[in-house]
């Protein structure tokens, strides 16, 4: 059982504030989905939860202990950025491996039987297997997306955060990737992502954060913070919220 | 490239080193050939002056353009690792116009030839610290700032080294041309003594960022997610990269192209983990510069050696291009 907590997060650069008394928590089995304008902060809350950025102040904690007291924080912790490139021409297969370095020894070099055990099973549950040799620039968007799903999965951390995974790519390969995060929170994975679709947000996410300006509009169980008001207050729209089988939709 | 044709060139790669380094003792103005070469190393029977030209010109020699060719491939590979540019050499980060300055300083006031060496190498390494040190901010160095600082300081010592060289007479103009085309002639072993043993040393620690520059080919945030750290690795990538051009720049002076072409050399036969990348860039480098400088004193009536690698390197990286070119409208 793995729980996130941010806990105050503030975040200033040059003065000006991008986040601004944020704290959420989300736990395994859960996906949290974060969403507001372009600027309201969603990506910096996001690399605030992977410890990428230190909070002005506030904490981010594991479990109950901060993150600078987290053992091996890079094997629990993984992100997906927006950007899915690589410089060379590197296999998927090779990239995937890479998923792995923060499990190594500092002064070992190959993977052991367990990492390449971890690298097979990334492959096989991203429906990658045959793509292993393929080199990553040659890729389509949603293949790479899946290819990049894989390093994370290969990293074996019990946290996955994602910023847009659907970001450039059509319907089917937005709807095979979200199909697999939603595979991940069901197996106990702790998720997180910035979604832009608010139906999409609704249908795959179980927990929502609403930022708007860096602060929080309302966060909590999806049934609870996906309403009209909420959404008005964060997205300035009239959106009306209507129960459509078993989810609730965003009419716009 | 399948695995075992991979493996098949690396063998011959790897057999190329010692070959080239018997050839390149066997070749020069003096009349000793393969076979005063093979009884040297064989201990038999061998004239004094035979000894002489084998253990005293021409090792020191060949040596030479192994240790500058291994230093300026590792340091490409590591600096186009860590810049993620595959356009990136050695002589990026000012390193080039740092000794180079320094070099036409030092001919321009007649100072002794000892120093010569000994003040390009600080000129590299005062040069790649200062662009380092415009790079530096809020303790991060982003890449684009470093590259950009790179060539605003080259810039401006080029232009100081252009400003010496205008105002010397012809026989200082032409000793400054000579180094900074790149040279081996003439080589001892005391212009090895100062640079070998940290040349070796950079050479073993870069294996040590193998690791770390497999990561950096990732962009920013998915690297750093897999626990790497930016910003030590710029620091002792730069550092390293630049002890190893200075050492290199110090031996032959500016040698072109090497750091450049070797890595995607090596990447088109080991494909791209720095595991392998890292020393084969440094066997090719030895290799091609070995196989360079015996081309330029057989044929090519003793060029400098930097002007070689320059002429075969360039159309080698265009024939890269067009093949990478080809490659991407399949």
């Amino acid at each position: 059982m793995t729980q996130l907590d941010a806990c105050n997060l503030n975040f200033l650069v040059e003065g000006s504030s991008i986040l601004e008394n944020v704290s959420l928590s989300v736990s395994s089995g859960e996906w949290l989905g974060i969403a507001g304008l372009n600027g309201s902060g969603k990506s910096t809350l996001l690399k605030c939860m992977a410890g990428l950025l230190i909070p002005s102040s506030g904490q981010m904690s594991m479990n109950g202990q901060p993150y600078s007291q987290v053992d091996h924080i890079h094997r629990k912790l993984s992100i997906m950025s927006q950007r899915t490139d690589v410089l060379t021409a590197m296999s998927v297969l090779d990239l995937v491996r890479l998923g792995r370095y923060p499990h190594l020894p500092a002064w070992s070099f190959s993977l052991s039987t367990i990492d390449h055990e971890r690298v097979e099973y990334a492959l096989d549950f991203t429906g990658l297997n045959d793509f292993r040799h393929r080199q990553v620039n040659t890729l389509s968007g949603g293949e790479r997306q899946r290819a990049f799903l894989a390093l994370s999965l290969a990293q074996d951390g019990s946290v996955l955060l994602f910023d847009e995974p659907t970001n450039h790519l059509d319907l089917v390969a937005q709807i095979q990737i979200l199909s697999l995060l939603r595979r991940l929170a069901d197996q106990g994975k702790v998720v997180v992502s910035v979604l832009h679709d608010l139906n999409q947000l609704s249908k795959y996410c179980s927990r929502l954060a609403l930022l708007r300006d860096g602060g929080l509009v309302a966060e909590g169980a999806m049934d609870l913070v996906f309403t009209s008001p909420n959404l008005k207050l964060t997205f300035g729209l009239d959106i009306d919220v209507v129960q459509s089988h078993d989810r609730l939709c965003a009419i716009i | 490239m399948t695995a075992s044709m991979r493996s098949i060139l690396v063998l011959i790669i790897i057999g190329s080193l010692p070959c080239l380094f018997l050839t390149s003792l066997s070749i020069g103005d003096a009349d000793v050939g393969p076979q005063q070469v093979l009884n040297y190393f064989f201990g038999e029977k061998i004239t004094s002056i035979d000894r002489l030209v084998i253990q005293d010109i021409r090792m020191p020699r060949a040596l030479a353009a192994v240790l500058t060719g291994a230093a300026l491939g590792i340091s490409g590979a590591m600096l186009q690792g860590m810049l993620r540019n595959p356009l990136a050499s050695p002589f990026l980060l000012g390193i080039s116009s740092g000794a180079g300055v320094c070099v036409v300083i030092l001919f321009a006031f007649n100072v002794a030839a000892f120093w010569i060496p000994v003040g390009a190498w600080l000129g590299a390494v005062i040069a790649a610290a200062l662009v380092f040190f415009i790079s530096y901010q809020r303790q991060h160095i982003s890449l684009e700032r470093l590259i950009l600082a790179g060539v605003a300081v080259s810039s401006v010592l080029g232009s100081i080294q252009a400003i010496f060289l205008l105002r010397s007479d012809d026989t200082r103009i032409q000793n400054s041309l000579t180094w900074l085309s790149g040279t081996l002639a003439a080589r001892t072993w005391d212009d090895l003594a100062f640079t070998w043993v940290p040349i070796v040393v950079c050479i073993v620690a870069s294996l040590a960022f193998a690791k770390q520059l497999n990561l950096a080919l990732l962009d920013d945030d998915t690297s750093q997610s897999l626990g790497l750290s930016l910003i030590k690795l710029r620091l002792m990538v730069g550092f390293i990269a630049t002890i190893l051009t200075a050492c290199a720049v110090c031996i032959s002076g500016l040698v072109g192209f090497v750091g450049l072409v070797i890595p995607h050399m090596v990447r088109l036969v080991c494909g791209t983990n720095f595991m392998y990348v890292l020393p084969m860039s440094g066997l090719m480098g030895g290799v091609v510069l070995l196989g360079a400088d015996a081309l330029a004193r057989t044929y090519l009536w003793e060029l400098p050696v930097g002007l070689v690698t320059s002429l075969i390197g360039s159309p080698f990286f265009i024939y890269l291009l067009q093949r990478r070119r080809l490659r991407q409208s399949m």
